[in-house]
């Protein structure tokens, strides 16, 4: 590190003394500031579970307190037990909507990401662009004629349709990291493969996958937690109970929920905690894949 | 790019074609390979054009007829300009964009100052870092729609923990936050809070890229503190924080879900944002014509700045030579 290089300069050794106080107090400082933005990158969160947890009686005290004054987790029983919340078959639908659009685009950008990064045809530069112009569309500006052309093919109200529409939408981020992802690999290996009469399949999934794994840990962690935590098309393309997700199904209790606010944030909670493990546990391929990725690219 | 070298190898003394001889050269598999790159893009491509291109095309024709929710396509008529005239005249719309302005600038600049505040002071080899940056993740993994909702539990003026807090310091009257007055300011600290996340770990990962050998000969040679930010950081970072700042823009720029589970656009049109208003005309109001104008436009603006922001963005990396998208 760059303090070893000055501790060797004997000129410096003197000094030591002050840098050493220098740092530290550079440290208490940093402390400081990190500790403020936590408190309040946390707070937020930690008022939703503190509401979930807090007997039902007390979610509407006029002085609520920090702490409640006994933690149950009889909210959370509640609405997963209750036969008048379907809250389970939002979880459901929210968990086959974000797995098979997490598949889909891995395996779908994987494609993409390698013709774009090892091969050469024509339109390149113009597949690669327009996937950057794509990821300027307003949500807004997709929704009416998607709600349109789904209303006539009869397929409102159906999540097999939000599952299509979450992994384009994610396609084009995925396919441009994975690119950057794909180039900061030595492509030796994979001309031996080739050489050795491997097709170009056989050495996406034999070689460069594997290879790239970082990289598709990163990206399937953010079309896992995007798909997970969509709002708008949901919205609009769903009306039918049976089909709602989480993001949907939550937002029309909001009104019926007004005496309910414990409930309410049990099932925020039961919706929140899978995406902040999956973030937290891949946290460190998000931070690696998009240096690599998007840095490099 | 590299990847000229794999392909420009002559095939002849490619030992692969050892292989082929003997199949036919009409078989599938010959052909598919042959042909490898457009059936590795054609899926994204036919999504990418069902889902966007369509759309696209789709909304910019709507614009141009009187289509309503609820009026089958075949009684609608083409209108010419008529919605993007009336847009000129709806102080409705000058409003959406005045309020967009000021939430996505006021938004994007505040959480790209916190973000690349907390960069710099995670980038330092401090004990328990791995953890502080998971707590900084949070925000942007809690979805927005949950976000929402807590924060305006938060902000409830009888009921919420912030009202509480201020009556333990004193205050009597505790402000309304999303009243007229401050709904707008409180939508833009819930966007900064769910925001800065993103542009953190970016600019994080920009700067664990820059070489530390670049630091080490600055210090050689006699370089300060402040002279290595000046004169390594902040230019290196420079390409990354550009990239960064885009990318919060558009987000903040078209994001719906806050502003609508927080305030619905309201009190009044206090908090309207482009996404809101557009929607309130096209599936409130059922007047899919004049919203389809209003994403048009929205559409044109944000890819006219964001390509006047790109091309400067391209002169600097050029201008610098450092890194190349």
């Amino acid at each position: 590190m760059a303090t070893n290089t000055s501790e060797l300069n004997t000129r410096r050794v003197s000094k030591m003394g002050r840098r050493q106080r220098t740092k530290m107090w550079a440290d208490i400082g940093s402390y400081v500031i990190i500790f403020f933005f936590a408190i309040i990158a946390l707070f937020p969160f930690f008022w939703m579970i503190r509401t979930a947890l807090s007997p039902t009686s007390e979610s509407f005290e006029l002085k609520p307190k920090l702490l409640p004054s006994s933690l149950t987790i009889d909210n959370l029983t509640r609405v997963l037990t209750s036969p008048n919340i379907p809250f389970l078959k939002y979880f459901q639908n929210s968990i086959i909507v974000s797995v098979s659009t997490t598949l889909l685009v891995i395996v779908v950008g994987s494609w993409g990401a390698y013709a774009l990064a090892r091969l050469n045809f024509k339109g390149q530069r113009t597949f690669g662009a327009s996937l950057l112009l794509i990821q300027m569309f307003p949500g807004i500006l997709l929704i009416i004629p998607l709600y349109v052309i789904l209303a006539k093919l009869g397929l409102i109200n159906n999540f097999v349709g939000l599952a299509i529409a979450y992994t384009t939408l994610n396609l084009p981020f995925v396919v441009w990291l994975l690119r950057g992802y794909f180039l900061s690999i030595p492509s030796e290996i994979e001309d031996a493969a080739r050489i050795d009469g491997c097709t170009y399949f056989g050495v996406l999934w034999r070689v460069v996958l594997p290879l790239a794994a970082p990289g598709l840990a990163a990206v399937a962690t953010l079309a896992f937690v995007n798909s997970w935590n969509e709002f708008l098309i949901a919205y609009v393309l769903i009306n039918d109970d049976s089909q709602k997700v989480l993001s949907i199904g939550l937002a029309s209790y909001v009104d019926q929920f007004t005496t309910d606010y414990s409930g309410l944030f049990a099932m925020a909670t039961l919706t929140t905690l899978p995406v902040v493990i999956v973030f937290m546990v891949f946290q460190r391929y998000l931070v690696g894949g998009l240096t690599t990725g998007s840095v490099k690219g | 790019m590299n990847n000229k070298l794999q392909s420009s190898s002559p095939p002849q003394d490619h030992p692969i074609k050892l292989v082929e001889v003997e199949k036919s050269r009409f078989s599938l598999g010959h052909f598919v390979e042959r042909h490898i790159a457009y059936f590795l893009i054609a899926p994204t491509i036919l999504g990418i054009a069902v889902v966007n291109v369509y759309p696209l095309l789709d909304t910019v024709r709507l614009s141009f007829t009187n289509r309503l929710l609820s009026r089958p396509e075949d009684e609608t008529k083409f209108i010419g300009l008529q919605n993007y005239t009336s847009i000129l005249t709806d102080p409705g719309v000058w409003n959406a964009f005045k309020v967009s302005l000021i939430f996505t600038s006021v938004s994007v600049i505040l959480s790209f100052i916190i973000g690349f505040t907390l960069a710099l002071l995670l980038n330092r080899p401090l004990p328990g870092r791995a953890i502080l940056r998971s707590i900084f993740i949070i925000p942007w993994a809690v979805p927005a729609f949950v976000a929402a909702l807590t924060w305006s539990w938060m902000f409830n003026d009888q009921f919420g923990i912030f009202a509480s807090l201020l009556k333990d310091f004193g205050v009597t009257k505790p402000p309304i936050w999303l009243g007229a007055d401050l709904a707008l300011f409180s939508l833009t600290v819930v966007m900064i809070w769910k925001s800065f996340p993103f542009q953190l770990i970016v600019l994080l990962a920009g700067l664990q890229a820059i070489p530390g050998d670049l630091y080490e000969a600055a210090e050689v040679d006699g370089a300060i503190a402040h002279q290595k930010f000046r004169y390594i950081t902040l230019p290196l970072i420079k390409p990354v924080a550009m990239i960064s700042v885009l990318l919060a823009s558009i987000n903040a720029f078209n994001f719906f879900t806050i502003p609508w589970i927080l305030t619905r656009g309201g009190p009044g049109e206090a908090t309207a944002v482009l996404p809101i208003y557009t929607y309130t005309i096209g599936f409130v109001g059922g007047d899919f014509g004049f919203a389809a104008t209003m994403a048009v436009i929205m559409f044109i603006f944000i890819l006219s700045a964001g390509s006047i922001y790109l091309w400067q963005y391209l002169k600097e990396v050029d201008s610098t030579g450092s890194q190349r998208v």
